[in-house]
């Protein structure tokens, strides 16, 4: 290769011996964790709620609605900014895990985004690299903006794909390294705030024993499918209600919730459509002697393949002396076909079988 | 020199396919979910339900033929062929149910649509195809050559 003099200059100044070069590299790893833009500053204003939202991307999240292709964490999107942006006396906070790509393998290139809304108003966004596979990026950066950290009235929304009960299976596509499980989940939810009104997740099968049990000293109520969940996710619409009626007690708004999202899943799906209310305060009495024994279950069918949709606790022997449903409130419709299409009821809890 | 310029030009090539792996495995997917859509729209758009019920008993002879196919190859992974097994069932039982066999009763002529919606939503509603990138391409590719 022939190289003309002012190449042979750049490449000589680029030599890795430079403490300049050095110096560089340093300060692009360094800042290549997250960057953060201030759009608009607003007066203080009574912020009376946080919405914590976190949206996983990192994954295949297509799916078909009368046969047109839509992307569940970008519909999850533009539903939340709309939600946020009508969150007059609260603050919203939403992470999209987009996948996280590597410049020359090494050097993250901040793919994630977030946005910050206060008052309904977009206060701050920007982009950042996760630094592991829970939420500690997404928790620093919530504590670093956050108008009311000590709001009693928080509440947490987690859109994505099941959350895996052991770290045995990439969850992040992009960085299949980065682990993620109930366990990581349930400790970094409390790195935003020890007691969580209500917890939503949008996602399939995590109405288990097992996940209510980790939960129920971070958060009071928890809104979970005990069954497989359409990506086109719970709805958060009833929100609104947090406006309209400041004073609602958690109970009636997670009702409201559940009700709505089961109203509108089941208006079009064929499959089975299960959405569960769960008061922790309620069912904290008995989910320790359940998850024991469903953990002691879980290690008969460890080995099958993973995330098969759930069935129901209540048909597993092993957990008939320990089962309970106080404190779950179901709303279930019935798939339309297949083997469990007779089925009538569901106690509210799901199990791998 | 020639070194240096060499090292760099490696990792310029790594880094520029690094990511491309775990998006292989995203598209894999998605080939898979939109030849489920097309079965659907196919469904939809056929008026005689013999029609219909031909389309969606040759798209399952056409998957369960495919994942036949690649089962029987050897550089399969264990851990695919049990995911593979899992998949080919599940299709088998939406077969049998559509033709009402093996305990089923058979789908009714107005409920067609219906059912191709279900197979749809049942698929894609979960990250259920545990299967490899590589075993899931392969199938695709048996599926296109059929």
């Amino acid at each position: 290769m022939i190289l003309n003099p002012l190449n042979k200059l750049f490449l000589k100044r680029l030599s890795f011996k430079r403490p300049a070069f050095l110096i560089f590299i340093c300060i692009w790893v360094f800042t290549g964790c997250s960057s953060t833009k201030t759009l608009e500053s607003i007066e203080d204003q009574e912020i009376q709620y946080s919405l914590i939202s976190v949206i996983h991307a990192d994954a295949n999240y297509l799916f078909h609605e009368n046969g047109v292709s839509k992307k569940a964490d970008k519909v999850a999107l533009k539903k939340l900014i709309a939600l946020a942006e009508k969150a007059e006396h609260g603050e919203v906070f939403i992470f999209h895990q987009k996948p996280e790509r590597r410049a020359f393998l090494f050097f993250p290139k901040k793919d994630r985004v977030y946005y910050h809304y206060k008052n309904g108003i977009l206060v701050n966004s920007g982009k950042y690299s996760p630094t592991d596979g829970g939420f500690t990026k997404e928790s620093e950066l919530y504590k670093a903006l956050s108008q009311n950290p000590t709001s009693q009235k928080t509440y947490f929304a987690y859109f994505g794909h099941e959350i895996p009960t052991f770290t045995n299976r990439a969850y992040h596509r992009s960085s299949p390294e980065m682990e993620f499980s109930t366990e990581i989940f349930s400790n970094h939810l409390q790195s935003f705030s020890s007691d969580i009104a209500l917890t939503i997740l949008s996602t399939c099968n995590n109405g288990s024993p097992l996940m209510m049990e980790r939960l129920k000293d971070v958060t009071q109520t928890v809104i979970a499918s005990p069954q497989n969940l359409h990506l086109s996710y719970l709805s958060l619409d009833k929100f609104e209600l947090l406006e309209s009626k400041p004073q609602i007690s958690t109970h009636i708004l997670a009702d409201s919730i559940a009700q709505d999202s089961f109203s509108k899943l089941s208006s079009f799906l064929q499959t089975m459509v299960t959405v569960a209310v769960y008061s922790l305060d309620e069912t904290r009495d008995y989910t320790t002697a359940l998850s024991l024994k469903y953990e002691q279950h879980l290690k008969s069918v460890k080995a099958k393949p993973l995330f098969t949709n759930n069935a129901d606790c209540k048909n597993i022997e092993l957990l008939d002396s320990v089962m309970d449903t106080t404190g779950v409130n179901i709303y279930f419709k019935p798939a339309s076909f297949g083997r469990k299409a007779g089925d009538s009821t569901h106690s509210g809890w799901g199990c791998k079988d | 020199m020639k070194k240096f310029i060499l090292s760099i030009l490696t990792l310029a090539f790594i880094g520029v396919i690094s990511p491309i792996n775990a998006q292989t495995g995203i598209d894999a997917e998605a080939k898979f979910k939109k030849h489920i859509n097309s079965m659907v729209n196919s469904v939809e758009k056929a008026e005689a339900p013999e029609r219909k019920r031909e389309i969606l008993n040759d798209s399952f002879d056409d998957l369960i033929g495919a994942i036949e196919k690649v089962e029987t190859m050897k550089a399969i992974p264990n851990a695919d062929k049990k995911g593979l097994t899992t998949l080919k069932n599940d299709i088998q039982n939406k077969k049998d149910e559509l033709n009402g066999v093996n305990g089923f009763s058979s789908v009714p002529n107005n409920n067609l649509n219906n059912f191709a919606n279900f197979v749809q939503q049942d698929m894609e509603q979960a990250d259920t195809v545990t299967i490899g990138v590589t075993t899931l391409l392969l199938i695709i590719l048996i599926l296109i050559l059929l």
